[in-house]
């Protein structure tokens, strides 16, 4: 298993995410977190993944480590770690349900990803696309060039010599996918 | 781009760790992450902060939202995601969790307290009937009425999912059906104050003062550090208040009479209500719980509480700071004309302002925004007290929306 698909790999990928230009500098705003239930339900919203037990033991299991009130301060590495499994399990889902979807145009995301090839088979255009995908999932916008370039980026990195299966593109995607979710543009209110 | 630069709490205390350090200096330098600028991004960010979820770029919400706010509509587009699952499965339901458990936590399990929140946003109804009115938003699926010992009715129906709100949540009425096992009369029956959450949390054992003072704490916003007096009359504070703790009556002079003399002159309104055995009572018209004057040795000469009468002693010319504002009877016979009293104040409409803008803003209201809730609150009232358009008009307002 390659070092990206970590949970540090994760955090770093996130971290890197977190911190990309996107728009004019302003210094005379207040941040806020999502709290603990507008996580979850925005991540439901943004995957259309409806919680099954498994997500809502989860869920239930580091609530109380996601934003309480949304005060920036509640930000803390257990507050990450907790949501990045959040995040994951959400993904992971649906990853799961677009591979089950033979029509493209109909999913949720990965409409230019063929699920019977191999990570390797996903060529810069597909990652481009995925990460754009994403990106509109969870920010509501397009990426920047940089921003795309960096998803693309983990996406490549996350790609190892030791599964070369088409059951490792879904592993693959949800490391992209777990990584925007909980980027700071997603979890800011 | 603005010049101006507040320090914001995230800048001026949360800078902690190296970790948080690089947050600040992502925030600083990418303040659009929650600063609007387009129309487009206006209303991204105002759905975002009604719903707690984002709207996909593909919900034709979004557009519709967009074009009202290039129109210059910001509150009507600003109503759009008010009638979002969300809204209410999460804004209002956390919104009130906060009003209603005895620490504030917004973990609360669903219950008739936060029904009835999510009901009168849904229905638009005057937000002060939640004080005085004699109703529930129950199950429409569900025929049979929740007893006072019910706790599985709320949070099965919760549990069905976050569409289940809007789509089948229902006024009834009385707010205690004949099988509840509380046949309280209409006098003593008041929205959110005799709901079962609100008892067990507020009236569970004690005397009953804890909801006198979480009614001022969460609808007046007004803990009772914040309103005690000592120059106020104690005719009405009871039995079980020491006149002398500790054999000193400058200690009750100074300190216990300053909240027991306004607290317990009003504790009346409260005084056939318990909490007991999981179960919301009334006593009777002609019964009061002996916790209402439990002690009756230690001050034997203090009042006895024998009927629901109440006087706000706050509200005496001698007294009123002007704060509350009151407006109509201050004093009265059981708990709706207590309810009305407190919903009729010009407080209230202020503290439900604060409150919409600490759920949909993420901040408390300070001094300098004074002027802004009051406007706010103003609106509120001229809007017939519909809670939607208190928190469409809050998500619209500059210092919400960092514009």
């Amino acid at each position: 298993m390659g070092k990206a698909r970590t949970g540090l790999g994760i955090a770093l990928a996130l971290a890197s995410l977190a911190w990309i230009p996107s728009g004019v500098a302003r210094a005379d705003v207040t941040i806020s977190l999502k709290t603990f239930d507008q996580l979850y339900n925005s991540l439901a919203v943004a995957t259309r993944v409806t919680p099954d037990t498994a997500i809502k033991t989860y869920f239930d299991n580091v609530k109380l480590r996601l934003p309480k009130t949304g005060d920036v301060e509640e930000m803390s590495a257990p507050m990450l770690t907790g949501l990045t499994g959040l995040s994951g399990l959400f993904c992971e889902r649906m990853i799961a349900n677009d591979a089950r979807i033979s029509t493209p145009a109909n999913r949720r995301a990965h409409r230019q990803v063929d699920f019977t090839k191999t990570p390797a088979d996903m060529t810069e255009a597909i990652r481009q696309s995925v990460a754009t995908e994403y990106a509109r999932l969870f920010w509501q916008r397009d990426p920047t060039a940089a921003e795309q370039n960096l998803i693309v980026d983990l996406i490549g990195n996350a790609i190892t010599t030791d599964d070369t299966t088409a059951a490792a593109t879904p592993k693959i995607l949800k490391i992209a996918c777990t990584a925007t979710a909980t980027s700071l543009l997603a979890i800011v209110n | 781009m603005r010049a101006c630069v507040r320090t914001t709490r995230f800048t001026s205390s949360a800078i902690r760790s190296g970790f948080m350090t690089a947050l600040t200096v992502v925030a600083v330098a990418h303040a659009s992450l929650v600063a609007a600028e387009t129309p487009r991004e206006t209303a991204q960010l105002i759905f975002k902060r009604l719903t707690g979820t984002a709207i996909h770029l593909d919900d034709p919400r979004l557009a519709q939202m967009e074009q009202l706010i290039t129109s210059g509509k910001k509150l009507e587009a600003a109503l759009v995601p008010t009638q979002d699952d969300y809204f209410y499965a999460s804004t209002l339901t956390r919104f009130a969790s906060v009003m209603v458990e005895r620490d504030e936590s917004p973990y609360g399990t669903f219950s008739d307290f936060q029904a009835m929140i999510l009901g009168a946003a849904m229905t638009d109804m005057d937000a002060r009937e939640l004080l005085s009115g004699n109703f529930s938003f129950e199950d429409r699926n569900n025929s049979t009425r929740p007893a006072t010992s019910d706790t599985t009715y709320y949070t099965n129906f919760a549990s069905v999912g976050p569409t289940v709100f809007k789509s089948r949540l229902v006024r009834k009425t009385p707010q205690w059906g004949p099988n509840s096992g509380l046949a309280a009369d209409d006098a003593n029956i008041a929205g959110l104050l005799t709901t079962r959450a609100w008892a067990q949390s507020h009236m569970e054992a004690g005397t009953n003062r804890r909801a006198l003072e979480h009614t001022f704490k969460i609808f007046l916003c007004a803990p009772i550090e914040s309103w005690k007096s000592t120059d106020i009359n104690e005719m009405r504070i009871r039995r079980d208040v020491d006149r002398a703790p500790g054999g000193n009556p400058v200690t009750f002079q100074t300190l216990c009479r300053g909240c027991h003399a306004p607290m317990d002159g009003m504790g009346g309104a409260f005084a056939r209500y318990d909490f007991v055995g999981g179960r919301l009572t009334w006593s009777g018209p002609n019964r009061i719980p002996g916790k209402m004057n439990n002690n009756p040795d230690t001050f034997p000469d203090g009042y006895i509480t024998i009927d629901e009468s109440w006087i706000n002693l706050l509200a005496d010319p001698a007294h009123d700071t002007g704060r509350f504002g009151w407006r109509g009877d201050t004093s009265g016979m059981g708990l709706k004309s207590f309810g009305q009293m407190i919903a009729n104040s010009q407080e209230f409409k202020r503290c439900m302002t604060k409150r919409v803008y600490r759920e949909v803003c993420k901040r408390d209201t300070g001094a300098n925004d004074t002027a802004t809730v009051q406007e706010i609150a103003d609106r509120f009232e001229t809007s017939g007290y519909k809670l939607r358009n208190l928190f469409a008009d809050v998500a619209v307002n500059s210092g919400c929306l960092n514009q």
